[in-house]
């Protein structure tokens, strides 16, 4: 049902109906929002790849070609616009370096996440690593959808996702262990 | 052997699903529909822009193109020879009126449709 009146939005638009615009906003901004705010630290900045995001996706409306789902497409272009811009703007990210993944120092039972550690956690993650984890677990987008959002390959997401998950690990079991000692 | 210790995929889809969603500026709709509205009429005067620009080619190149062809034949085919000022064209009235009348016919129907189109979604 949500993706009829998606495409109803895109047709309308399309038509020539800017204000049917509003709704696709409406729907999918907080949400692309959300995940180049966890990208691209300064709130402004985020806004402004935001803008552009839904910028690109109304100029682009004439190339929807209605066959795939509305929502990967949208997500293609906010992903290819983030990374692009974070490189244009040159706004930086730290990588969390390959060595950590040799820390196995945590205690399965004590992998408890808290969202602050989360969040935290998240921040020592690429741009493209922010981009697949925050889509596949909070806006819930199968693997399949991610494949076609990033162009990458099934497995090669699955194996992404599996050292993610072992990056955010180290990571939170760090900043508990600073935390307590 | 070392272990190989990590988040299981249930504990971090549990915890993403405590992660509000960002709330975006109010002024941000209003600053991107404005946008948006810049680059409507941006977009419409490039199309026109693009629409003449066309125009203007076609009809050139009705005019230009049989003019190149004639002269390329004159200077290139031994003992071709032709020119435009021997041409006599006999128009057949008929013929023209009735293609006048089909293009007529074909932009009606296109108009038609167009507003039966916006009728439609201005009712939804």
């Amino acid at each position: 049902m949500e993706n009829v009146s998606d495409l109803l939005c895109v047709q309308r638009v399309k038509a020539g109906d800017i204000q049917a615009f509003t709704l696709i906003v409406e729907k999918y901004g907080e949400m692309v929002f959300t995940i180049v705010r966890k990208i691209v630290e300064n709130r402004e900045d985020a806004e402004d790849i935001t803008q552009e995001v839904f910028i690109k996706v109304f100029k682009s409306l004439d190339k929807f070609r209605e066959e795939s789902e509305f929502a990967t497409w949208l997500y293609r272009i906010a992903y290819n616009t983030t990374i692009s811009e974070l490189r244009k703007k040159k706004l930086y990210y730290v990588p969390v370096e390959d060595n950590l993944l040799v820390d196995n120092n945590i205690d399965e039972e004590e992998i408890e996440i808290k969202l602050q550690y989360l969040e935290k956690a998240l921040k020592k993650l690429s741009p493209d690593e922010i981009f697949l984890v925050t889509l596949h677990y909070m806006d819930e987008q199968s693997i399949e959808n991610i494949s076609k959002i990033s162009d990458l390959s099934v497995s090669n997401i699955k194996v992404k996702l599996h050292r993610i998950r072992k990056k955010l690990a180290i990571e939170i079991s760090k900043l508990r262990n600073d935390e307590r000692g | 052997m070392k272990e190989d210790r990590t988040i299981s995929d249930n504990q971090l889809r549990k915890a993403f699903k405590e992660f509000p969603l960002e709330n975006l500026s109010p002024g941000f709709m209003e600053d991107l529909m404005s946008k948006i509205e810049k680059e409507t009429v941006s977009q419409r005067r490039t199309k026109k822009l693009i629409a003449f620009l066309q125009i203007i080619a076609g009809i050139a190149s009705i005019i230009l193109l049989p003019v190149l062809a004639v002269y390329l034949c004159n200077r290139f085919i031994p003992g071709f020879s032709f020119s435009f000022s021997n041409l006599k064209i006999n128009f057949d009235i008929n013929s023209v009126l009735i293609g006048l009348a089909i293009l007529l016919l074909l932009i009606i129907d296109s108009l038609h449709k167009r507003h039966e189109y916006k009728r439609q979604f201005k009712n939804e």
